[in-house]
């Protein structure tokens, strides 16, 4: 099997996953809240293919999706949900704190952007035990807003450590997007500016992610951080009707729209998993 | 050197240096191998090897995470930091991440030194000494930099993995640190002072400057009371007296001069309370000259403070 099959699969198992446990969610299965990442995971399986054995993630409270692209199972994270013993941390963490040692992944914060500054330790501490490893944390378009994100940029390029920031950018904090609640921020310029390397990605596309993130991996080995941006789409979200129109509420944390376990969850042509179905059934009406 | 030549800085510089000298860490702060330092906090440590040294940006809540990330990473690390108030800025690491790290098996440890600038003449600024609420929020006790003995077992626990906090006195700072008084023993907390077999009274001190606790210790003296004195060395929910017999004394006053609305101090005066004890406590009284430029000097007295021993309902 090719390794594009093979991610292809892993993509489609993260997506499932997730809607098995979108499932439990809307049967009140859990008490804790979890944050679904529906149409987040070819960045989870790229970041994952691109990470050395050695390097280390920092996560945030929407985590789901790099937890089950980082080696868990379905299983031991519904378990960890209920908090029972056989959970990936033994029911102790729950979902928006959950770390996964095992899984090179030794730091989750519920708080925005705390990880960011947690990072600059690792990375600090791998550096002088002489380790080739490259810390990458993972944050959002709302945490870029708070000043530990310009902090820690500024820390980071500072003191030459080797971290790749991955912002996911879905546009929308709790309730509001970001044209609601800030002016657009040009990271490009801002990563420039603190001398830090830039990188935008979108389209969910598999290779090329992996490709571009190899890549940008070994240029933190040069000592410069990278900001990388990826546009993405969370799936799932609501739709509220009002008296003047219609107005899209994307969901934070619990239960995502759809309630079956079918796969598609809206037909977005950037949806790697919708794409990928579309051409299977071309492929199959073709065959007939 | 002696411990007798020693200031409070120079004495706390070696106790850093000591900290690292087996194994290697990071010392950071803002100018801490820069200019005149931190009041003088930080000097000679770049001579130790296993040091790496870092002056940093202005960055104090990401500074918090940094050390905490080095914890989690494996490597010892202190963070010097002039004013206390700065800590302000990075509570929510000092809350969140270091009680997610609490359940994780951590191998090396960070200390943060803070200085509470307690001369008063630097404004509002200087009305913080609310080491309280850092402990409570943490759940993680906040040792004095006080004594000589306090100070060493400050560093001494502070070696163990995990995260860890003190402080010291910016009135202090440059004083001569007193030597080990020889009748001092260890409390679970602090530090014991036994003036006699049967003193009648005892005197618990939580607080960074102990001028106060010296002028009524001296007073004391003068006026034939038999007194025994507590300096505690944390603040922390864990003020036990281990062997210490309580019932012989004829009554017990508490101290503090920090100026949080609710104190550990208060807390241990309850217990005490509850135990049967003759309880007095004495603490700081929120003020506007808080928010002043004035001399920081606690609201209550050492007069104050004897008045309770000579008041008649205190027999044995």
């Amino acid at each position: 099997m090719s390794a594009q099959s093979e991610d292809l699969i892993e993509l489609n198992r993260i997506r499932n996953s997730q809607l098995i446990v979108n499932d439990l969610i809307h049967k009140g299965e859990f008490q804790v809240p979890v944050h679904l990442a529906l149409g987040h995971e070819a960045l989870a399986v790229s970041v994952s293919k691109s990470m050395a054995v050695e390097d280390q993630i920092l996560l945030n409270h929407r985590n789901i999706h790099y937890q089950l692209a980082l080696g868990a199972t379905v299983e031991q994270l519904i378990s960890e949900y209920k908090l029972q013993i056989e959970g990936l941390a033994g029911g102790q963490l729950g979902s928006m704190n959950l770390v996964s040692p095992q899984h090179r992944n030794p730091y989750t914060s519920n708080i925005l952007g705390n990880n960011l500054a947690v990072a600059l330790g690792i990375a600090q501490a791998a550096k002088m035990n002489s380790t080739k490893s490259v810390t990458w944390v993972v944050t959002g378009d709302g945490a870029i807003e708070e000043g530990i994100f310009y902090e820690s940029i500024l820390c980071a390029t500072s003191w030459k450590l080797p971290i790749v920031f991955l912002i996911e950018n879905n546009g929308w904090s709790l309730g509001t997007e970001i044209s609601e609640r800030r002016i657009d921020i040009n990271l490009e310029k801002l990563s420039h500016a603190l001398g830090c390397n830039y990188l935008q990605l979108s389209g969910n596309k598999l290779t090329q992610y992996i490709s571009s993130l190899k890549s940008i991996r070994q240029s933190t080995l040069e000592n410069k951080p990278v900001i990388v941006e990826v546009l993405l789409t969370t799936l799932g979200g609501y739709y509220l009707e009002e008296s003047n129109g219609i107005r899209y509420i994307n969901y934070h944390a619990g239960k995502a729209k759809i309630v079956t376990s079918g796969m598609v969850i809206c037909e977005d042509n950037t949806d790697p998993v919708y794409a990928n179905l579309i051409q299977q059934k071309t492929e199959v009406e073709n065959h007939v | 050197m002696s411990s007798q030549q020693h200031t409070y800085v120079s004495y706390i510089n070696s106790k850093i240096i000591q900290r690292f000298s087996h194994r290697q860490g990071v010392v950071f702060g803002q100018n801490v191998v820069a200019g005149s330092r931190i009041s003088g906090l930080g000097a000679g440590i770049e001579l130790e090897h296993n040091i790496t040294t870092i002056n940093t940006p202005n960055a104090e809540n990401t500074l918090m995470g940094f050390g905490l990330g080095l914890l989690l990473g494996g490597i010892d690390s202190a963070f010097i930091m002039k004013q206390h108030d700065f800590a302000l800025l990075g509570l929510d690491q000092i809350t969140n991440t270091v009680n997610v790290l609490k359940n994780q098996t951590l191998e090396a440890s960070f200390m943060v030194i803070m200085v509470v600038v307690d001369s008063g003449f630097e404004g509002p600024q200087a009305s913080l000494n609310n080491l309280d609420e850092f402990a409570s929020l943490s759940r993680t006790p906040v040792r004095f930099l006080n004594t000589i003995d306090n100070i060493d077992r400050a560093f001494s626990e502070s070696a163990s993995p995990g995260f860890h906090m003190m402080a010291l006195s910016q009135k202090c700072m440059k004083f001569k640190l007193d030597p080990l008084d020889s009748r001092s023993t260890r409390l679970p907390f602090g530090e014991l002072i036994k003036s006699s077999d049967n003193a009648d009274f005892l005197l618990v001190f939580f607080g960074l400057d102990l001028g106060i606790l010296n002028e009524t210790i001296t007073e004391a003296l003068e006026q034939n009371i038999k007194l025994d004195y507590v300096i505690a060395g944390e603040i922390a929910d864990r003020c036990l007296f281990g062997n210490l017999n309580l019932g012989s004394y004829r009554s017990v006053v508490v101290c503090s001069t920090s100026k949080s609305e609710v104190t550990y101090a208060e807390k241990l005066a309850f217990e005490l309370m509850k135990m049967g004890m003759r309880v007095t406590m004495f603490g700081r009284a929120t003020s506007n000259s808080w928010s002043q430029v004035s001399e920081d000097s606690p609201e209550f007295t050492s007069k104050d403070i004897l008045t309770v021993f000579s008041e008649p309902n205190n027999e044995k």
